[in-house]
């Protein structure tokens, strides 16, 4: 009985695997014939980008034989028996057709054909370092600084439904994988001057539907300095070198720009110091300083010091001189 | 004798003429000084408490400029040409304007500064008078309706997310009531029915937004999907507004259109990107390496043209017929000059410009004026089609007669 069973289950898997095969065959051919023969770069064009579809075909039968390239119905002479062709692809919301056909003796022995959807994916990197308000810029990121990643991706309208994405900074999946329904994604500015990050954004039946890399570079934090009156605030005009004391007093704020907005708002050094001397800064705001002189004629050095202790490079150390 | 008595009559004869030259010279010149549209306003006085550049520059300084400078443009300009066609219109320091008609008199209404006082200034006679002592403390942006009777004051920190003060002005009564909107508000202003569309800032996105004014009532009218978005409000609720993510030159930049809510997609794009709207046309600038490019991007052709000169969208004025741009004086702009700008690092001197085909220089304001002035916050009036605009440096009111240019050169 035991025999049996063992006969049994070696003749189901003859039975699975002669049957199996030609099926197997099959979905390669297919997909072959629909994918790997014709590649386009870039993955997915923008509108109006120049496009390049190339065609891979190692079959030796089919040496001598004639190609044509055909753009929405129309031959391409330029890349009659060419291995690949170039088109600018069209506008958003339209749909290019590129194929291609392979004859030898009049008569057509292999055709693929490929849609090109014009496709914008763009990705916003919001740096989450200290820029002040009235600063219409972008702040940039500093090594271990946040930053927040938003994509869009539009091919004629926008997608923000149910899509699933997957991040990468350089070789690093971020989120443990891909993250479903939500186009945001945050993460630290890895050490180094230049980064890469990618998204691939799919259906949920896996289809891609975008896909992006970017570079990025990170930048060290700056101090400017700049004039605040109490009527008007603070001035939109940065102090360059030296600031002309023309009063008595004059009150001074450091805006340490692309610095960590966490060590912005709780630094561990945070240090004012006027010709070498540190001085105790009672204003509410430790960005800001007042100054009085107290002799008539000459020049003080007044610099300013924000550092994070844990992240060494999240910091900025620059001076001014005062001239009264 | 006789002869004593003749050197004597002559010689005080002499000093009596001398005397009376001395008058003419320097009195008449005062007069002429008193004549100015910006006297009597006590400005510099005012100004001078906060070593203000203007306040150490007397209002004779500025017309001895403009006569020493103006040889060129008046050679430019042929016989007729308007010495006044550029002028200081205030030395206050203004954050907020608007050309608006009171009495049948084209006149431009403005904000002060710190105090939220509000003036307006007859631009047929020059006179500028008070229309609200009303204190608005930490006054820092304010916007008016096109026919001046509200002002939507934004107080606090410069350009931040601050409550809104919503302010009617009586010109009669010489008052500004004044309301507090309980929303943060980022950029804002009035549309052609005089209802109040703003921003406010979430944690995920900007949001488009309405306040209906009859019926206070708020509404959503777009959202931007990101955050560090540059927003530009149209006049109608409607739209077309415009948003995209603020200018960093590392970052590539883009720019969507809202129609009624709807976000198109424009294929107008580049690191470093910014841009400005004129009816269907976009200025736009990017990066092109280490340089800074411009184009002209028409909605209703899709075409694009690039530009012989670079230069900042933040500077222009203009409409699908005619764009005018101050552009910096002997400066080239590299790709991180508008951040550096923005920082207000780098300065510029700007003269005037019309610029794409026929473009050509309109005027040097430092040769006409005597004055570097790094324009902002351009305006064309919606009467006079005159060019408004204000330096970065003080926060000063200019106009730019550009009807008077048309009357000249048609």
């Amino acid at each position: 009985m035991i025999i049996d069973m063992n006969l049994m289950r070696v003749l189901l898997l003859l039975i699975i695997v002669i049957f199996a095969q030609p099926v197997a065959a099959q979905l390669d051919t297919d997909f072959l014939e629909s994918q790997t023969n014709l590649s386009i770069t870039p993955d997915f064009p923008r509108p109006g980008q120049l496009t390049n579809i190339s065609f891979a075909n190692y079959n030796s039968q089919l040496y001598g034989a004639d190609i044509i390239w055909r753009l929405n119905g129309e031959v391409v002479a330029d890349a009659s028996n060419q291995k690949e062709v170039e088109f600018i692809a069209g506008d958003l919301g339209d749909t290019d057709v590129v194929s291609v056909s392979v004859i030898r003796d009049s008569r057509v022995i292999q055709s693929y054909s490929i849609d090109v959807r014009p496709t914008y994916v763009d990705i916003i990197l919001e740096p989450q370092t200290r820029t002040p308000d009235f600063y219409k810029g972008r702040a940039s990121p500093s090594v271990g600084s946040q930053i927040n990643a938003t994509v869009l991706v539009n091919n004629s309208k926008l997608l923000t439904g149910d899509y699933i994405y997957t991040w990468r900074i350089g070789n690093r999946v971020l989120e443990g994988g891909p993250i479903r329904g939500t186009n945001k994604v945050s993460f630290d500015t890895p050490r180094g001057s230049k980064s890469t990050l990618t998204v691939d954004v799919s259906d949920t039946n896996g289809n891609s539907v975008g896909r992006r890399a970017i570079y990025f570079r990170s930048s060290k934090p700056e101090l400017v300095f700049y004039e605040s009156n109490a009527l008007y605030g603070q001035s939109h005009t940065a102090i360059s070198d030296s600031l002309v004391l023309i009063g008595t007093a004059a009150t001074i704020i450091a805006e340490p720009y692309h610095l960590d907005i966490r060590t912005y708002n709780n630094p561990d050094v945070n240090e004012w110091e006027i010709d070498r001397n540190e001085q105790a800064n009672t204003n509410p705001n430790p960005y800001q300083i007042t100054i009085q002189k107290v002799s008539e004629g000459g020049t003080s050095n007044v610099s300013f010091h924000v550092r994070s202790t844990t992240e060494f490079l999240q910091g900025a150390q620059d001076s001014i001189q005062i001239v009264f | 004798m006789n002869r004593n008595i003749t050197l004597i009559i002559s010689a005080v004869t002499v000093l009596i003429l001398l005397c009376i030259w001395l008058y003419l010279m320097f009195f008449s010149n005062q007069t002429n000084t008193d004549l100015g549209p910006i006297e009597g306003s006590g400005s510099f006085a005012e100004l001078g408490q906060v070593g203000n550049d203007a306040s150490r520059l007397g209002d004779g300084d500025v017309r001895q400029g403009e006569g020493e400078g103006t040889n060129n443009d008046d050679e430019m300009m042929g016989e007729d040409y308007n010495p006044d066609i550029l002028r200081q219109l205030t030395t206050r320091n203004v954050i907020g304007y608007r050309e608006v008609t009171i009495a049948s008199t084209t006149h431009v209404v403005f904000m002060e500064s710190g105090v939220g006082h509000v003036y307006s200034i007859n631009l047929e006679t020059g006179v500028e008078e008070r229309v609200s002592a009303t204190t608005v403390p930490d006054a820092r942006h304010a916007v008016f309706s096109s026919d001046g009777a509200m002002v939507a004051v934004k107080t606090g920190t410069n350009n931040g997310v601050n409550p809104i003060l919503l302010g009617e002005i009586d010109y009669e009564e010489k008052t500004l009531s004044v309301d507090q909107v309980d929303e943060e508000v980022g950029e804002m202003t009035f549309t052609e029915d005089n209802n109040l569309i703003y921003t406010t800032i979430t944690n995920n996105s900007v949001l488009g937004n309405v306040f209906n004014i009859k019926n206070e009532t708020t509404a959503v009218i777009f959202d931007t999907l990101f955050r560090e978005a540059t927003v530009i409000l149209g006049s109608t609720v409607a739209g077309p507004h415009y948003f995209f993510p603020k200018t960093n030159y590392t970052f590539e930049g883009f720019v969507y259109r809202v129609d009624e809510g709807r976000l198109t997609r424009l294929p107008v794009d580049g690191f470093g990107f910014t841009a400005n709207m004129f009816g269907n046309t976009i200025l736009a600038s990017y990066r092109d390496k280490s340089d800074l490019v411009t184009i002209i991007y028409d909605q209703a052709s899709e075409e694009k043209a690039e530009l012989d000169v670079a230069l900042l969208p933040d500077k222009c004025v203009g409409s699908d017929e005619n764009i005018y741009c101050a552009i910096p004086k002997n400066e080239t702009l590299r790709y991180d000059s508008i951040n550096k700008w923005y920082q207000g690092v780098d300065l510029f001197t700007d003269s005037l410009w019309l610029v794409g085909e026929d473009g050509e220089e309109l005027i040097d304001i430092t040769n006409h004026s005597g004055r570097n002035v790094d324009v902002v916050n351009g305006e064309i009036g919606e009467i006079s089609s005159d060019w408004y605009f204000q330096n970065k440096g003080d926060h000063s009111l200019w106009i730019y007669e550009l009807s008077e240019i048309a009357d000249i050169t048609e």
